[in-house]
């Protein structure tokens, strides 16, 4: 296994990836163990695309 | 949409149908949460908090012809599908008690004349819909209506494993289910429960079958436990569970399945996870049942999960007292220990900690 921790965004405590499947399953946890980076820009992108613009508020 | 519930930490995001993140205060209210009087309250970790269900699994009918012999719900070709109306019943108790995502199975769930009104449903409730299925009593045209789906999973549980596990040749029905939805643009994934039949000596078999599914066009594999509830509480279970062998070789096979891998949360205290932390910070809390999971039956009764009913606390014997593991595996799966020790409440028999104890 990667001895890297994952390096999720300021803020984010814990990430469930993946839209569940009728079995109470731990998203994509396991890639990231294996050291696959790829779920920590997901969910970069994903909170970027999520939040609302701050023009918004104006 | 953001759905959004607040907890004493911050409150649980999902930001897209993929994404369901925990986040802090501070983050919170940058997607507009207001936490009132939960935000007043000192803030729980994690695992303590997580009381009310994230997930909720939805039986849409027991009906099923394939008559596996390991059913889990001894399903049965004359069963009987929930009415619309009283699924959407439930979906409302669903979304009012703020979970995530709604699970539906069977059954088989293609049988159910009005399964894409059901996830109409669930989307109109802010909820987000997957499903399992077999395949059976799938066309294009079911597959084309599926569209309101995050995701479908479809079981396959070998490429030759299959009928020796289930009774049942599916294979193929599998197989033609998978290339139908991906023709079709509908997310797949595909279910694998691991037997002793599919590893085999060397694990070959399970890494053949994700060969063959993501050529299809599968883009996640969810590994399963074989659970011991319905039709496979039998003495069969003992010939079809994992040996302590292939247990041994289920971190060397995940590696090689990486991206697009997940495991059930019965499977957590098999694998030698030392790296308790970091899993908490993805979010493994352990056996999920009553907790950040719960199961509605086809008749409508509430359960923890889909394979028990009742008190499912983890146990509070050695080995699991004092082991720095139970963080994130919560004593193992209580269905096993209730089939296999004969209490629930036992530490989890295959867990190779506790047989090593």
């Amino acid at each position: 296994m990667d001895d890297e921790q994952p390096q999720l965004p300021e803020g984010v405590l814990a990430v469930r990836a993946g839209p569940g499947a009728n079995c109470s399953s731990i998203g994509s946890v396991i890639d990231l163990l294996f050291g696959t980076a790829v779920l920590a820009s997901v969910v970069y992108a994903a909170i970027a695309a999520a939040l609302p613009d701050p023009e918004d508020k104006k | 949409m953001i759905r959004a519930r607040a907890e004493t930490f911050g409150a649980w995001v999902r930001v897209d149908d993929r994404t369901l993140l925990a986040v802090d205060r501070t983050l919170a209210r940058r997607f507009g949460v207001d936490g009132g009087a939960r935000w007043s309250e000192p803030s729980r970790g994690l695992v303590d908090q997580t009381e009310r269900p994230l997930e909720v699994h939805v039986a849409v009918t027991s009906r099923c012809p394939a008559g596996c012999d390991g059913c889990y719900l001894d399903a049965r070709a004359d069963g009987q599908h929930r009415p619309f109306e009283a699924i959407a019943a439930t979906l409302d108790e669903v979304a009012a008690g703020g979970a995530f995502t709604v699970a539906f199975g069977g059954g088989e769930p293609m049988l159910h004349p009005e399964l894409p009104r059901i996830a109409r449903q669930a989307r109109a409730l802010g909820l987000t819909p997957v499903v399992t299925t077999s395949g059976i009593g799938l066309n294009a045209e079911r597959a084309r209506a599926l569209s309101d789906f995050a995701q479908v999973n479809v079981s396959h549980d070998g490429i030759d494993a299959y009928a020796e596990v289930r009774g049942f040749d599916g294979a193929g029905v599998a197989e033609r289910a998978i290339a139908l939805l991906v023709a079709e643009g509908v997310g797949v994934g595909v279910n694998v429960v691991l037997t002793r039949q599919l590893l085999g000596d060397d694990g070959r078999g399970l890494l053949e079958l994700a060969a063959r599914v993501r050529a299809l066009g599968a883009r996640e594999i969810q590994l399963l436990r074989y659970k011991p509830a319905g039709r496979a509480a039998s003495l069969e279970y003992l010939m079809r569970r994992l040996t302590p062998a292939q247990i041994a070789l289920l971190p060397s096979l995940l590696e090689q399945l990486v991206p697009g891998v997940r495991i059930d949360c019965a499977l957590v205290p098999l694998l030698s996870f030392a790296r308790v932390d970091e899993l908490l910070a993805l979010g493994v809390m352990g056996c999920e049942a009553g907790r950040g999971l719960s199961a509605v039956d086809v008749e409508g009764q509430s359960k923890p999960c889909s394979f028990m009913a009742g008190d499912t606390r983890p146990p509070v014997a050695e080995p699991c007292a004092s082991c720095p593991v139970r963080a994130v595996c919560r004593g193992g799966c209580r269905v096993v220990s209730e089939h296999v020790a004969g209490d629930r409440f036992a530490p989890d028999p295959e867990c190779p900690r506790v047989r090593a104890s």
